[in-house]
């Protein structure tokens, strides 16, 4: 901070040594009109009744009066909307990022000595550059034979861009020892720390490529699908108690662990139609409440990397989409097509007369290759389907997936066999067409999805491989990680870039790309030792030859301590910890059939309306530290409802269901209910309770579940969310890394860790603190391991048995070494 | 500087540079600040914020409408401040009135719940690229740490999130008011000795990582180890214990989770807790409207009026700034439910205390409760107002983790002057 303030104040000293200059107009003033403004003010859009390509119609001025104040400058139109904070509904630009610090200057310098403009200069479009696209020359034209090798090619380009940087060279960490390797990629991938036996299994491997053979081992692993699934859920914001949240959480795992191309997923996500429940992927659109401009917004940010204010173009892609509520008692949402777009121009808030909707235009250009780059001769060749090698239920898949809207003419094509099964599927599908079916698909959407998966998207891939970089090394090529921009330095493009065009290649394969990344010296590096500057520490992070001191996720610090102290099954024998506790509960004073009476029987769902009129419920001491599982095939299970599911008959049998409900409950009853529930607010007594003191036997010997199988995000009090999982309310939220008072209480006093350190009949320590064959160093070498995925030093070994000798019991001490150790430092940030 | 547990050494720094001098003169800075150009001295040192979700209805409590269609089933009451009427289902608060101050001219924008909540609570429009920090965390940015406890506690309910504040400035969270905290002392069965113990042990395995790692953050880990330790022993953890009370004083406020809650905020707010937010739901009354409301009366009137009551006995109403707030009002007319809808329009805010000159009424809605009718008040303007009340200064730039400038509230909010007359 002190360094950018100092660097800050010199630039201003600068600045105002400039002030006294003359501007350019052709090289300082024309480019910030034509990179900022005239894609709105010019011939072709005349936003604000503003032209501000031609000098009549910047000396015209628009619709808030002329632009130059002569008498008073200052109070230029011009000066004053470019200086508005960036939220303010005025400013300008408001397309692309707020204007710099200097090209405000300068702006304002040349209104300050006139604002001229010379006469006949006309100002074009200035055709967008990529960013980070220039230079290729570290980028070797030949394919990597493996991905070992794609990953040392990595390493080459990195090097060789750190070599050709201004910048002086930073210091370098060490490769990190074979047992950090394990405990890093274990954690990075899996979701967990290391068990014994997993430690043990790796140590017994001496070859040369142990390494990557445990990275396959981790890949395979059931859990990689878990743990990958909390990455695309931060990313793509899921969030369960959305409508189609529940399904898009199981979609997007079931996806992972399918290994869905990822470019077919974000097709899916992007153009998907329908009720959650049969097409999962809808969640996506109903998690933004299926508006378009959010949607823009999000397809925009979260696939491209790429933040934009207003995309009306864009937006008009998902301009016709249209979320539908059916049912009274058991809501059914979806979403389809809706005659006429919901995107028009002009802005409502401006009060146009009159709005037209807008044509949807993909804003950004794909990359135009004068002959095919190797990258997408690859990916088209490993596309290719061999003739005959689908599978008759792999062929009645397909089926199923056209039917329900979603695009696999891309794996179907050009094959005889596969014709016939193209055939009845598109007569399906024009069945689906026929205006039977109330799922309509977008068109448009599915034009969006194909641009925005386009190999020669020069956003797409690159933006995703910056992502999962960033999630294994701990930085991006670019942060934050959703903003590549030409205001935004990319800092190694062509690694990047490398990366980008090998993750396409490889046919847009998560594991491929995350086997690549985890075999690159640059994830394998350590820290910079502790002394290091902050400044030191952040420019060999930037420069990849050191790693970052990561914290674990909330999600992952709670499985590793379930895992350590071996909670994820019973450590104890039935009724070893029986005890008595003493609690308060609460008895409601109102009368007990009149509560009953007012209760809500309709239902037994959870309805928002009822959850909103009750006042603040709060979860059980501990509940906050509960993993729970959540059973994902049932929730893509499509319910049956008839043989016409997705069709009217599924509306018509819908409202049977309703009505046989009501009649169920008949009219009489609901209006018996409610005025007992009128009675019972009026009573005065509806809130109040007198606390009474009950006695309870419980027996200490909890079972953990996993915590990446929630329903996420996960409340907000509780452990993983203490631990920076985010709401995901927002575009752009990331995990909040910084320590935290409730962290610390969470691990120090919490049901996890507590019961994690005490050491129980049932786990392999046991016998090696207890009884005749107690072996005191080795129960803390195998604490160490268990914990810490190492052996402990010499000292301390000494330590430890220290600590276990003070302990009312050697197993009271080791737990108490134990409680220690999960709540160290080592513990929490990964080596 | 900030009461938010500070770790942030970078910015406390800054902090320490740009205002330099104000700290040498032994002054918060912030009210050094804003003590600078108003003649206004700030005499609310914390804030109790009555939440309730929903939308609470404004014609039914503090802005009633008599002998109009919309008025409803209630009936207005006579106060102890004159010519002030409010809704008779706050017959105590009535007597109360003398201290309090009613805004009835709030122009809301918003009559969504999830942006209305958002805009009330932060000042700002929500945005999808940026979380704005609710009103607690920004005043615990705001002021210095005042004892053990942590600055900004929420009762009841979820505040909303600190945003770019980051963890620091979260709320700390009690779920049932006067039921132990699992998570403020050792589990069950490790004795006090045996915890120190741990303690130890951990101390010193931490400080030979700290050798060894250079990760950034590690040093705002110790720091809020160390605060969290330093909270579990503090003795002011017995103000979270509602059980010593007197019968009759849980009785006065309530026997209820929101009368506990209130009481739990007095005693947090004497303890030297600098903001704390009682939540309460159920006010989105789309059906029987009156009855809802008749409830929440007889379960907020005592606890409210208590609460103004003994803050007044006790001299601390001065310093303490209650204020009561929803994310908006609702219809005038009462629909085919015999409920009300939401309505942003206009709606009413209370508040009492912190300088907040009593037995007032600012600004008015029209006949019918439908739009302001004259001193319309910006929903940011009630930000300002409390920042105001406090001494802080709401025009100060922050900056965000990703290097946004960004103002305390948002552009343009101007306090209520009035209420501090």
């Amino acid at each position: 901070m002190k360094s950018s303030t100092l660097r800050h104040s010199l630039l201003l000293l600068a600045s105002a040594q400039l002030a006294g200059a003359e501007v350019d107009f052709r090289t300082q003033i024309q480019p910030i009109f034509e990179n900022a403004c005239i894609r709105c003010h010019s011939a072709e859009k005349v936003k604000g009744d503003l032209r501000l390509d031609t000098k009549a119609g910047f000396l015209r001025g628009g619709k808030s009066g002329p632009l130059i104040n002569a008498k008073e400058y200052e109070k230029s139109e011009l000066l004053r909307r470019i200086k508005l904070p960036r939220d303010h509904e005025e400013i300008m630009p408001q397309e692309t990022e707020p204007l710099s610090g200097p090209h405000k200057n300068w702006l304002t310098d040349w209104v300050r000595t006139g604002a001229k403009w010379p006469d006949g200069v006309v100002l074009k479009l200035k055709k967008k550059e990529i960013p980070g696209l220039a230079e290729t020359d570290f980028i070797p034209s030949k394919a990597p034979a493996s991905l070992a090798e794609a990953a040392a090619v990595t390493d080459q380009i990195l090097t060789k861009e750190n070599q050709a940087s201004k910048n002086p060279p930073t210091k370098s960490a060490a490769i990190i020892d074979d047992l950090s390797f394990l405990r890093r990629a274990t954690v990075d991938l899996i979701g967990r720390i290391p068990t014994a036996e997993e430690i043990k299994q790796f140590e017994s491997d001496r070859s040369a490529d142990r390494r990557e053979k445990l990275v396959d081992r981790l890949i395979a692993h059931s859990r990689f699908a878990e743990r990958w699934t909390v990455f695309f859920a931060d990313m793509i914001r899921v969030r369960s108690q959305q409508e189609g949240g529940p399904q898009l959480l199981a979609y997007v795992n079931r996806s992972v662990a399918e290994a869905k191309p990822y470019d077919q997923m974000v097709r899916e996500l992007i153009a998907t139609n329908g009720r959650p429940e049969s097409a999962p992927a809808a969640g996506f659109a109903l998690g933004d409440a299926a508006n378009p401009m959010a949607l823009a917004g999000a397809t925009s940010q979260i696939f491209l990397g790429v933040r934009q204010k207003e995309f009306y173009d864009l937006a008009a892609f998902f301009g016709t989409i249209k979320r539908v509520e059916q049912g009274k008692n058991v809501k059914r949402i979806y979403t389809t097509e809706a005659e006429e777009t919901a995107v028009k121009w002009p802005p409502e808030r401006e009060q146009p007369p009159k709005r037209v909707g807008v044509a949807p235009k993909f804003p950004f250009e794909l990359v135009n290759y004068t002959t095919k780059p190797n990258f997408i001769a690859r990916l088209e060749d490993r596309r290719r389907p061999n003739t005959g090698a689908l599978s008759a239920a792999a062929a009645k898949k397909a089926l199923d997936e056209l039917v329900d809207g979603i695009d696999v003419k891309q794996t179907l094509r050009d094959t005889k066999q596969d014709a016939a099964i193209l055939a009845e599927a598109k007569a399906a599908a024009a069945r689906a067409q026929d205006g039977r079916s109330i799922y309509t698909q977008s068109e448009e959407r599915k034009k969006l999805a194909a641009l925005i998966t386009d190999p020669r998207n020069p956003y797409f891939a690159r933006a995703f491989v910056n992502r999962v970089w960033a999630e294994l090394v701990g930085r991006g090529f670019v942060e934050p990680l959703d903003n590549i921009s030409a205001y935004n330095e990319i800092r190694h493009p062509q690694a990047l870039q490398f990366l980008a065009q090998e993750f396409v290649a490889s046919g847009y394969d998560l594991r491929s790309l995350v086997k690549t990344v985890m075999l690159t010296q640059a994830y394998q590096r350590g820290h910079l030792p502790a002394g290091a500057e902050v400044k030191e520490l952040a420019s060999a992070e930037e420069n990849f030859t050191a790693t970052r001191a990561r914290r674990m996720l909330g999600e992952v610090l709670f499985d590793s301590v379930t895992v350590a102290g071996h909670l994820l099954s019973h450590k104890w024998p039935e009724g070893a910890n029986v005890r008595e506790v003493k609690r308060q509960v609460r008895i409601p004073l109102a009368n007990a059939a009149m509560l009953a009476a007012a209760e809500d029987k309709s239902t037994n769902q959870p309805n928002m309306m009822m959850a909103m009129n009750k006042p603040g419920q709060a979860p059980a001491p501990y509940d906050l530290e509960k993993g729970a599982s959540l059973d994902f095939d049932a929730l893509l299970k499509p319910e049956k409802m008839g043989k016409d599911d997705d069709k009217f008959g599924d509306v018509l049998s819908e409202s049977k269901k309703d009505l046989a409900m009501n009649k169920k409950m008949e009219d009489d009853a609901i209006e018996a209910q409610r005025q007992a529930r009128i009675r019972l607010l009026r009573s005065g007594n509806a809130e109040r309770f007198r606390l009474e003191t009950v006695t309870a036997i419980v027996d200490d010997n909890p079972k953990f579940d996993t915590t990446l199988r929630m329903a996420t995000p996960a409340p907000p009090s509780h452990f993983i969310r203490v631990f920076g999982q985010p709401a995901r309310d927002n575009l752009g939220e990331f995990r909040d890394e910084s320590p935290s008072l409730r962290q610390e209480l969470m691990m120090l006093n919490g049901k996890a860790t507590h019961e994690a350190s005490r050491v129980g009949p049932l786990e392999p320590v046991y016998h090696l603190i207890a009884g005749p064959n107690a072996n005191p160093a080795k129960a803390v070498e195998l604490v160490y391991l268990e914990i810490f995925t190492r052996r402990p030093t010499t000292e301390e070994l000494a330590e430890a048995r220290e600590v276990i000798s003070g302990g009312k019991t050697p197993a009271d001490g080791l737990a108490d070494l134990r409680w220690a150790m999960l709540n160290s430092h080592e513990f929490r940030y990964l080596p | 500087m900030s009461s938010c547990t500070d770790y942030f050494a970078t910015r406390r720094r800054f902090l320490a540079q740009t205002a330099g001098t104000a700290a040498l003169l032994g002054m918060p800075i912030n009210r050094l600040v804003a003590a600078i150009g108003s003649a206004h001295a700030p005499k609310a040192e914390s804030v109790v914020l009555f939440w309730n979700g929903g939308g609470m209805s404004h014609i039914d409590t503090w802005d009633p409408k008599p002998g109009r269609e919309v008025g409803g089933e209630f009936e207005p009451i006579k106060t102890s401040a004159d010519g002030i009427q409010i809704s008779e289902i706050f017959p105590q608060l009535a007597k109360q009135m003398h201290h309090c101050s009613i805004i009835r001219s709030i122009a809301g924008t918003n009559g969504d719940h999830g942006r209305a909540t958002y805009e009330l609570q932060t000042s700002y429009p929500q945005n999808p690229a940026l979380v704005h920090p609710g009103m607690g965390s920004f005043v615990v940015n705001e002021s210095q740490k005042n004892g053990d406890l942590p600055a900004y506690i929420s009762i009841g309910g979820m505040a909303p999130r600190a945003g770019y504040l980051g963890q620091r400035c979260e709320a700390y969270y009690i779920g049932l008011p006067g039921e132990r905290d699992p998570y403020l002392a050792f589990p069950d069965g490790i004795h006090h000795a045996q915890g120190e113990r741990r303690l130890e042990i951990l101390a010193k395995m931490n400080l030979r990582a700290s050798n060894k790692i250079a990760a950034r953050d590690l040093k705002e880990t110790d720091v809020a180890l160390k605060d969290a330790v330093a909270l579990m022993k503090s003795p002011a953890l017995s103000s979270f214990d509602l059980d010593k009370e007197n019968p009759k004083t849980l009785e006065r406020y309530g026997l209820t989770e929101f009368g506990r809650g209130t009481l739990l905020a007095r005693k947090l707010i004497e303890t030297g807790v600098r903001f704390v937010q009682v939540n309460r739901g159920g006010f989105d009354n789309h059906m029987d409207v009156f009855p809802a409301m008749r409830n929440h009366g007889s379960v907020m009137d005592p606890a409210v009026a208590s609460l103004i009551e003994d803050l007044h006995a006790s001299g601390r109403l001065e310093k303490t700034l209650v204020i009561m707030l929803s994310e908006f009002g609702r219809t005038p007319k009462i629909n085919k439910d015999a409920g009300r809808d939401h309505h942003a329009r206009v709606f009413s805010c209370f508040m009492a205390g912190g300088g907040v000159k009593g037995g007032q009424v600012i600004g008015s809605s029209d006949k019918d409760g439908m739009e302001p009718a004259d001193r319309p008040v910006q929903v940011a303007d009630l930000h300002a107002s409390v920042c105001h009340a406090l001494g802080i200064d709401f025009t100060r730039e922050l900056t965000t983790p990703l290097g946004r400038p960004m103002k305390l509230v948002k552009e343009g909010a101007k306090p209520v002057k009035e209420l501090f007359a």
